[in-house]
């Protein structure tokens, strides 16, 4: 390109041509990130089941839960190093820093709750239920905000289904209904295949003939 | 009467940075040369001069060892591109 002066039509012609090419397109391995915290979820919470069944539902196997975390994190800075370049060869849109915000919103909150509820354990109160409720409610409020801005339908239904169930599991625990092992860890599972298996599927399936 | 074009943005590649830069939160050297496909040297050239009217700002980092350098629009630049965009289409409808 040159320092050539343009006429009103290629001036147009011009800046719709840029800003078509600046679209924000889909990347191989876009819904690697779901598919990771996704898949963490979903298998540490049949760990932390098949354990409360076998141990007679010890309590203490609910520390299994923080493997969510470890896990979760030291992937996702694997993943982010390796995505460096990508700052490089393309443009940070504004979706881009919604989205990170809102993510980093939701990590924060998470964080926090899971620090509170640290806390009340250490004086002998009984808390996974709240981390349980929070894991629900957070991911599901995330992912579907995630489909809204990214206009992805797969997103918005699974992060409803998580924040219905996490509602659900909220008012069973304000009514005093007991939460039982066989049915509230296969819907931990499900509501991560849902919120972020399937999605980080879809996403990873369009980006692949996109490109 | 016809406002005149802004004569910084009524040019190929200036205007072609400009439009990429209203449509991304900043975007590297790298990206925008690809883009425009126009030479290192020249596409420097074009963003000081974008650079000296206030529209864009430039900022040299590191990435590792590797130098990036990010390109992002102002406000005054923001204006300057919308202000440029309702010319055009005057000139347009009345030609």
């Amino acid at each position: 390109m040159e320092e050539k002066r343009l006429n009103s039509q290629e001036s147009l012609e011009l800046i719709a041509r840029m800003i078509n090419k600046t679209k924000r397109q889909l990347h191989i391995g876009q819904g690697n990130l779901l598919l990771w915290w996704g898949y963490t979820s979903a298998i540490v919470g049949l760990l932390v089941g098949v354990s409360l069944l076998l141990t007679g539902g010890n309590k203490a196997c609910n520390w299994l839960w923080f493997l969510i975390w470890i896990v979760g994190g030291i992937g996702m800075m694997v993943m982010k190093r390796k995505d460096k370049d990508r700052i490089e060869k393309e443009p940070f849109t504004y979706v881009d820093r919604i989205t990170s915000n809102l993510w980093g919103t939701i990590g924060w909150m998470f964080a926090l709750g899971t620090l509170m509820s640290i806390g009340f354990l250490c004086f002998g109160k009984d808390t996974w239920v709240v981390m349980l409720v929070f894991a629900f409610l957070l991911a599901g409020f995330g992912c579907s905000m995630q489909g809204f801005i990214i206009q992805e339908k797969s997103m918005v239904v699974g992060g409803a289904f998580a924040l219905v169930a996490g509602t659900f599991v909220l008012c069973c625990v304000l009514a005093g209904v007991k939460l039982a092992i066989w049915w509230v860890i296969p819907l931990f599972i499900l509501c991560f295949i849902v919120t972020m298996i399937i999605p980080g599927h879809v996403l990873n399936a369009k980006a692949k003939k996109q490109c | 009467m016809l406002k005149e074009l802004n004569p910084l943005l009524h040019s190929q590649l200036r205007l072609a940075i400009m439009s990429i830069l209203m449509n991304c939160e900043e975007a590297s050297f790298v990206y925008i040369k690809e883009q425009t496909q126009a030479t290192a040297g020249n596409l420097s050239v074009q963003l000081d001069k974008l650079v000296a009217a206030g529209y864009i700002t430039v900022e040299k980092k590191f990435q590792g060892k590797k130098p990036l350098t990010l390109c992002s629009i102002t406000d005054s630049g923001r204006q300057a591109f919308e202000e440029y965009v309702t010319a055009l289409r005057d000139y347009l409808e009345v030609k």
